[in-house]
C-alpha cells in the first residue's frame, strides 16, 4: 500500500487502514511499494485530490484500488483488493 | 460566431430582448448610457480572446470539439485551467477595472457539466448528453451567459413549497411532451441585459416535495415570457452626464443587475438539464458556489491592484505621496489584494478531478477566498478614502470646473502639486471615488453568495473531527 502525505485530511486515514486491515487478517499480506513483490495494490489519499503518485515502475503491473475517504465499510475495500489480484 | 466587439454588440441589437429601466422600455441597450459601460467591460472577454499578448489566458481548446474557444465557455479540464481562469479574471479585471459578468455563466456551465453527469448516473437520466450538445452550441457561437442561480426567496423562514406565492422560486408549472413551462424569477442577474442566454439552477439544497422546483435548463433571454428589469447603481445618472463625474466612464460600476422574470416560458426538454431530481439540487448549488467563489481573488485582485494605482497617483498629484503613514497605507492594500489572489491560485492548486472528467477547486479554500474578499475589500476601500482625503466627497463637478465664471475658481483651489493638472487630479479622485463607492462593495460582500454562507460550508467542510483528533492527542485526552 501506499499512503498520500497526509497535509490536510478529511478522515483519519491510518485508523480506516487499520480497519481494512483488520478485516483482511492473514489474507492479505502487507508490504510498501519498496518492499517485494505484490499483486494488488492500496493507494490512500486523505482528500478529494488525491495527490499520492506512483513514480516509474511502482505500479508493477497490477490493478490499483484507490480511496479517498471512510465512505465506503472496510469489508468492501478488503474484496476489491482481493478481486483484484490479492491471495485468494 | 460571435468573435469581436462589434460581433458581440451585433448580436445584442439583434436579441431583441425585453428590458426594463426606470419604468422604460429600452429598445437598444447598446446605445443607453446606462448600460454602455457594462457592455463595454464584456466586450472586453471577447476583445481579448484576439489579442496575441492575451490569447494564452483567454482561449482554450475544447475538449469536445479540439477547436479553440473562448475560455469563458471552457470545462476545466486540469489544474492548470483552473488556475488559468484566475489569471484571466485578474487580467480583465485590470482592463476594466470593474465586473465583466461573464464568470457567472463560465461557473454555471461548469457546475451543471459535472451535476448532470452524476444525475445520469444515478437515476440512467439523459441530462449530461443533452447538457454536451448545449455546450457544443455555446462553444461555437460564443455566447455569453447569465447564471440564473438566486431566487427572490420570498419568506425565507419557508421552502419553497410552501411560499404564499409560489412564483418566489422559479418552478415547473407545466410538463408537455415537447418541453416544460416554467414560471418565477432570478434575482440580482449579473450581466443580464447583455447576455444572450440564462442558464437557470436551483438556490438552495431542496427537500421532497419541492420536486417542481429542483430545476436546471438554458433560456433563450428574447424567449416569450422573459422580461428583464435593470437595478439602479450608486451615481449611475453621472454615466449620462460626463465623462469627469462618472470616474470610470467607459466602463460599469460593478456587473449590472437585473431581475429576470420568466412569466410561462416554455423550455424545450433538450434544454432542460434537472427536473425533480431534488436530490442534486444541493450539490449544484454547492458546485456552482464553490466555482464562483473561486473567482473572487482574481477579479476583485486585479479590480484591487487599480485601486491601488490610482491612490499612488493620487497622493503623487497631492503630493503626500513621500509621507511614510501614506507608503505603508498603499503596502497595506497590496498585501490585502494579494491575500485575495493568493486564495483563489491555492483553491485552484488545490483543486481535483471530478467523476465528469471536469476539475473543481478546493472547496473550503475557495470559501475562504469568497470570504476574505468580503472583507479585504472593505478594508481596501478604507485605506484608499483614508489616502486619498475627504475630497472625493466634497469634490464639485465637471460642470463647474467647465463653467465659464466660476471654473477658475475650481482650477485654482483644487490645484494640487506643481505641474499636475487640477483635471487630472479630479479624474484620479473620482475613479477613486467610482471604485470604493455603495454598489461596489455591496457586490464584493454579496457577490457569490453573502459571508454567513461561506461560513455554512466551513460547518460541513470544515473537518471539525480532525482537528478535534489532533488537539485531543496533543492534549493526551484518549478517545
Amino acid at each position: 500500500m501506499k499512503f498520500c502525505g497526509g497535509c490536510n485530511p478529511s478522515y483519519d486515514r491510518v485508523e480506516y487502514v487499520r480497519k481494512i486491515r483488520r478485516a483482511a487478517g492473514d489474507r492479505i499480506e502487507w508490504v510498501g511499494l519498496d518492499r517485494g513483490r505484490f499483486s494488488a495494490l492500496l493507494l490512500v489519499s486523505g482528500c478529494e485530490r488525491q495527490c499520492v503518485e506512483l513514480a516509474q515502475g511502482e505500479r508493477g503491473g497490477c490493478r490499483v484500488t484507490c480511496i479517498k475517504d471512510n465512505h465506503r465499510d472496510p469489508s468492501e475495500i478488503l474484496s476489491d483488493l482481493l478481486k483484484e489480484g490479492g491471495k485468494p | 460566431m460571435i468573435r469581436t466587439r462589434e460581433d458581440y454588440l451585433q448580436s445584442l441589437k439583434d436579441l431583441g430582448h425585453v428590458v426594463y429601466f426606470k419604468g422604460q422600455r429600452i429598445s437598444d441597450v447598446t446605445r443607453h448610457p446606462s448600460f454602455a459601460p457594462h457592455i463595454n467591460s464584456a466586450a472586453k472577454t471577447y476583445e481579448l480572446a484576439l489579442m496575441p499578448e492575451h490569447e494564452d489566458l483567454l482561449t482554450a481548446t475544447s475538449h469536445l470539439t479540439g477547436r479553440r474557444i473562448n475560455r469563458f465557455t471552457h470545462i476545466h479540464q486540469s489544474v492548470d485551467d483552473l488556475i488559468k481562469k484566475v489569471q484571466m479574471l485578474r487580467l480583465v479585471a485590470h482592463e476594466t477595472g470593474s465586473c465583466f459578468q461573464r464568470c457567472v455563466g463560465f461557473d454555471g456551465l461548469n457546475a451543471t457539466y459535472m451535476t448532470t453527469y452524476d444525475i445520469d448516473e444515478k437515476h440512467g437520466t439523459q441530462y449530461h448528453k443533452r447538457f454536451l450538445e448545449y455546450l457544443k452550441h455555446i462553444q461555437e457561437e460564443n455566447f455569453m451567459l447569465v447564471g440564473g442561480m438566486t431566487d427572490p426567496k420570498g419568506d425565507r423562514s419557508k421552502p419553497p413549497s410552501k411560499q404564499e406565492d409560489p412564483d418566489l422560486f422559479t418552478r415547473v408549472v407545466e410538463r408537455r411532451d415537447e418541453g416544460i413551462i416554467i414560471c418565477g424569477a432570478k434575482a440580482h442577474q449579473t450581466g443580464a441585459v447583455n447576455s444572450h442566454e440564462i442558464l437557470v439552477m436551483p438556490t438552495l439544497a431542496l427537500r421532497e416535495g419541492d420536486e417542481n422546483y429542483a430545476l436546471a435548463c438554458a433560456v433563450p433571454l428574447n424567449a416569450e415570457g422573459v422580461l428583464l428589469i435593470f437595478g439602479r447603481q450608486t451615481n449611475e445618472e453621472r454615466k449620462s452626464e460626463s465623462r469627469l463625474d462618472a470616474g470610470n466612464p467607459d466602463y460599469g460600476m460593478v456587473g449590472g443587475e437585473a431581475l429576470v422574470v420568466f412569466d410561462n416560458v416554455f423550455v424545450p426538454w433538450e434544454r432542460v438539464f434537472m427536473c425533480g431530481e431534488t436530490d442534486f439540487s444541493g450539490l449544484l448549488v454547492e458546485r456552482f458556489a464553490t466555482l464562483h467563489r473561486q473567482n473572487y481573488g482574481g477579479c476583485k485582485g486585479g479590480v484591487s491592484d487599480v485601486l491601488v494605482g490610482a491612490c499612488a497617483l493620487a497622493t503623487e498629484f497631492q503630493g503626500t505621496m513621500k509621507a511614510t503613514h501614506i507608503r505603508d497605507k498603499l503596502a497595506e492594500m497590496i498585501h490585502l489584494a494579494e491575500t485575495v489572489y493568493a486564495g483563489s491560485v491555492a483553491c485552484s492548486a488545490m483543486g481535483y478531478k471530478t467523476p465528469s472528467g471536469a476539475y473543481y477547486p478546493d472547496p473550503v479554500l475557495a470559501n475562504c477566498t469568497k470570504l476574505n474578499v468580503s472583507r479585504n475589500i472593505y478594508k481596501i476601500a478604507q485605506l484608499a478614502h483614508d489616502v486619498a482625503g475627504g475630497i472625493i466627497a466634497t469634490l464639485p463637478s465637471e460642470a463647474d470646473l467647465r463653467h465659464p465664471e466660476i471654473g477658475k475658481y475650481v482650477e485654482k483651489y483644487m490645484a494640487g502639486a506643481k505641474g499636475v493638472s487640477t483635471e487630472a487630479r479630479m479624474k484620479i479622485l473620482r475613479l477613486i471615488e467610482n471604485m470604493t463607492g455603495g454598489t461596489a462593495l455591496v457586490e464584493s460582500m454579496h457577490g457569490a453568495g453573502s459571508p454567513q454562507a461561506q461560513k455554512i460550508m466551513y460547518q460541513r467542510l470544515g473537518k471539525i473531527d480532525m482537528k478535534v483528533k489532533w488537539a485531543k492527542k496533543l492534549a493526551g485526552i484518549g478517545d
